[in-house]
């Protein structure tokens, strides 16, 4: 008996600490989940969900707590805790988000062209850039860097809204990191991306 | 000057062999190695025939090294069919050359001399020189004291200069040429003059078809521009005093930010100045560049030692409609003043100094109006100065109207002065909103660190509710607006106003306060504020939106209200019937239908039962709170009531009494919404 009550108060202890730790730490897989949709409304579906540019890059970064198969405690607790953990949605529904969305959406027409061409590229930091103006037009340059200009407006008010919506604006930074990920790898075949400070082609 | 130096060598080259002769038919000189003044030949062989015409003359060698910057020629062959020779000067009216060099190819060309060696007086002419794929022609005038030289080419390829660029360019100008990819051709005809190895003066017409370059970056780009020019120089006291004219009617030119359409746009530049002969000091004594149908501005600029020390702009009145998109819009990518429509007159002064400047704008009939409909400025009037120095600049503007967002703003005028990066209103500034008005006062703006701040202290006379709510669309409310507002300030993209703003509606008080915006003019503006609502009388408020008569008075609070983009997306409201003078308490059977239905409830109990004999109840208490967060409302009532919580707790008077209870606790906002809509346009219970 004395044994079980020790169990009990160890393990509801434990998970305690471990329903602190989840709050705090940032829902990523949801995050991503959330990037996708998001994506996937503004590029369209022709994009490609899923394909990763790095996998090792993409490790679920979700889970404050790893599950080693050899510790039976921590994945008892994993277990125990992961309702909690599913609960850390990220909501991406709300008009403001929506708007931005839309906005982007029809900017994207303009500048699918240039990422085709290599003109812009998408950065590791979740914005896009100017990559090669050769590749532009002379005629498109200022339209194009203005439409560069305005995406990542759109981009930063995007990331600083999903985490001000979300009850966390000390998010923005890793919405923004999730995102700038999960643009590159749903980036169509032949677009640029920065890695590592150099440009790469899918 | 190295070119001088030269053709003086080749020259002499040419003479070398003037000097002794005799009278016999055939001299012949033979040479393996010969050396004479830094000039080597090698397999040197020359001939001197007496023939009827006169002498001729001719040489070979197979490796001619002549002074830098020619350097080796190969194969060198030259003939003088018919020589002259008198006392005191000789000729040769018809020679031929030909040699190759590394840069310049092979070359085969005609010449004639005539040299007057006593007096040391040479002329030349080449025809038929081929550079760069042109055919060159020169004639020259060498004397001791001066040398003249025109030159005329009648298609030089650009790229092909690529090759001689080591002739004339040090090594760390070809590692900046190299950066550049151009092309083109160019037709030219020049004189040069100069004495000794010192060009003294120049005067070059030269006209650039089809000229493309780039530099590696893409931000200084040309296509296919066709440019015409004449530029000429003198030197004198170590400067050049130079002119320059170039128009161009056609092609197209980028240097970034600036992209011009010089088809659409013709532009011609006339400029005049000074250069120091170690290219050290540059003086621009006056510039007119005129863009047709756009801009004509007159320029004066100082260079020195790597850096600009002045520059001097004065525009004439431009056609803001087309100066805009070209010269004024890709300076402001990104900010508020990116995409605006734009009508009327702007004139401009500029002055930059040592880092420092003065700018002085001068608007006629002016209007600018954002096309993403944020605000929008008519019939503007007067000057706007910038001073970033000690001297002072004055604004003297005035509008006829204006509007923020879908607020109107009525005829205002600015009197101001601007010093070390800083604005300040001489007087305070009355601005009609709608029908009330904003005393500004104190105003000032700054942009000291770089960062555009500003401040004003404000006395917001009534503006009427009704007016305010149409204009931004929302549910019509009676009262007025007014404030007494201490400061408003905008710092770091973030405008905020101390003190509170007062809004006199429903016969109560609401005052907002802590009311703060974050990115007003970007791309989703966030406004923060605390509402208040103090002793709102019912009946005005339920008559006004069409609820269903309740009477007594409500109280409560809007906290933490975050609007993103306009819309609501964060609040905790609460809204209930005061402890203290809560007024006469009766709610009528609409209302509570529509209470009830907001609550999520069925409608139209009331009225199908027995209840529904009676016009209104009384009731003690009511009042409902919503949490809003993440697009969800999650509300709450008065007290917990079983599975739910009251709405409208009835008592107070005489019975019936009638409880309303809400069962959804948590409610989609967008549905809230929708059913405050839908009680808005709904015709009302019926009564039978």
């Amino acid at each position: 008996m004395t044994l079980f009550k020790w169990l009990t108060g160890t393990v509801s202890g434990l998970m305690l600490v471990s329903c602190v730790t989840i709050n705090i730490y940032f829902p990523a897989a949801a995050a991503e989940k959330a990037a996708d949709r998001i994506i996937e409304d503004v590029w369209g579906p022709g994009t490609r969900p899923g394909e990763d540019v790095e996998p090792d890059a993409a490790v679920d970064q979700s889970s404050a707590i790893e599950a080693g198969d050899n510790n039976i405690a921590i994945a008892i607790l994993n277990w125990l805790v992961s309702p909690a953990a599913a609960e850390a949605d990220i909501n991406i529904n709300s008009p403001a988000i929506n708007e931005l969305k839309a906005d982007m959406k029809e900017r994207h027409e303009q500048l699918e062209p240039f990422y085709n061409s290599g003109g812009i590229g998408l950065t590791e930091d979740g914005f896009i850039m100017v990559r090669d103006a050769k590749a532009i037009p002379l005629k498109d340059r200022n339209r194009v860097n203005a439409l560069v200009t305005d995406e990542n407006k759109d981009r930063k008010s995007l990331y600083a809204e999903i985490a001000r919506g979300n009850g966390h604006p000390e998010w923005e930074d890793d919405i923004r990191q999730t995102f700038a990920k999960r643009w590159i790898s749903n980036a169509a075949k032949g677009w640029w991306y920065q890695q590592g400070g150099s440009w790469k082609q899918k | 000057m190295r070119w001088t130096a030269a053709w003086t060598a080749w020259i002499c080259c040419l003479l070398l062999w003037h000097s002794p002769l005799y009278a016999i038919d055939t001299i012949r000189l033979q040479a393996g190695h010969w050396t004479l003044d830094g000039t080597v030949a090698e397999q040197f062989d020359m001939s001197v025939d007496l023939t009827g015409q006169g002498l001729q003359v001719s040489a070979t060698a197979e490796k001619l090294d002549l002074p830098a910057p020619i350097g080796r020629l190969h194969n060198v062959q030259l003939t003088c069919e018919s020589f002259l020779l008198n006392a005191g000067h000789w000729q040769c009216e018809s020679g031929k050359a030909s040699f190759r060099h590394e840069q310049v190819g092979e070359q085969d060309f005609r010449f004639s001399i005539k040299a007057l060696p006593d007096k040391n007086d040479y002329q030349l002419n080449v025809n038929g020189l081929k550079l760069a794929e042109s055919q060159i022609s020169l004639q020259a005038d060498i004397t001791d004291s001066a040398w003249k030289v025109s030159v005329s080419a009648d298609s030089v390829a650009l790229s092909a200069l690529t090759d001689w660029l080591p002739l004339i360019l040090s090594e760390s100008q070809l590692a900046l040429a190299a950066d550049w990819d151009y092309q083109g051709r160019i037709k030219m005809d020049g004189r040069l003059e100069g004495q000794a190895d010192q060009l003294r003066a120049f005067s070059l017409n030269w006209q650039v078809a089809d000229l493309s370059f780039s530099n590696a970056s893409g931000t200084q780009v040309a296509e296919s521009v066709a440019l015409n020019g004449q530029t000429s120089g003198r030197l004198q006291q170590a400067q050049w005093h130079w002119q320059l004219e170039l128009e161009s009617d056609s092609g197209q030119a980028y240097s970034e930010p600036i992209f011009l359409d010089l088809q659409q746009y013709p532009l011609s530049l006339k400029a005049s100045g000074q250069l120091a002969t170690d290219f050290k000091a540059l003086k621009v004594e006056q510039a007119q560049l005129e863009q047709s149908k756009v801009l004509s501005a007159d320029a004066t600029l100082n260079w020195k030692n790597d850096s600009l020390q002045s520059l001097h702009i004065v525009t004439g009145p431009a056609d803001l409609s087309r100066l805009y998109p070209i010269w004024l819009q890709p300076f402001v990518a990104g900010s508020a003043a990116a995409k605006l429509e734009t009508s009327g007159k702007l004139s401009m002064t500029f002055d930059w100094q040592k880092s420092i400047y003065k700018l002085l704008l001068d608007f006629n009939e002016a209007m600018l109006s954002d096309k993403e409909g944020r605000y929008s400025l008519q019939k503007l009037n007067g000057q706007l100065g910038w001073s970033q120095t000690e001297q002072p600049l004055h604004t003297n503007l005035d509008w006829r109207s204006a509007k923020l967002y879908e607020i109107e703003l009525g005829a205002a005028a600015i009197r101001a002065h601007s010093v070390n990066s800083r604005l300040t209103l001489d007087e305070s500034l009355q601005l009609p909103v709608m029908d009330g008005e904003l005393e500004i006062s104190n105003f000032s703006l700054d942009n000291q660190s770089g960062q555009l701040q500003w401040q004003f202290q404000g006395l917001l006379t009534p503006i009427s509710m009704q007016s305010l709510t149409s204009a931004l669309d929302w549910p019509p409310l009676e009262g007025k607006l007014s404030g007494v507002i201490p400061t408003v300030t905008y710092q770091d993209e973030e405008l905020k106003i101390d003190g509170a703003l007062l809004v006199k509606v429903f016969d109560g008080t609401t005052v907002i306060r802590d009311l703060r915006m974050t990115a007003p003019f970007g791309r989703l503006p966030q406004l923060y504020a605390n509402v208040d609502i103090r002793n709102l009388d019912l009946a005005l408020l339920t008559n006004a939106f069409d609820f269903g008569r309740i009477t007594g008075k409500i109280e409560g609070h809007v906290h933490h209200l975050r609007l993103s983009n306009w819309e609501p997306v964060r609040f905790d409201a609460r809204l209930a019937t005061p402890e203290e003078d809560p007024g006469k308490r009766r709610i009528s059977q609409k209302a509570v239908d529509n209470l009830t239905e907001l609550g999520g409830g069925p409608t139209g109990m009331v009225s199908r039962s027995f209840l529904g004999f009676f016009d209104d109840f009384s009731y003690q208490k009511l009042g409902l709170s919503c949490e809003l967060q993440n697009e969800v409302c999650e509300m709450a009532g008065i007290g917990e009531a079983e599975q739910g919580y009251y709405i409208v707790k009835g008592g107070g008077g005489l019975p019936p009494w009638i409880n309303v209870i809400g069962y959804n606790r948590h409610v989609n906002w967008s549905e809230l919404i929708a059913r405050l809509l839908a009680v808005r346009d709904s015709p009302g219970p019926v009564i039978e």
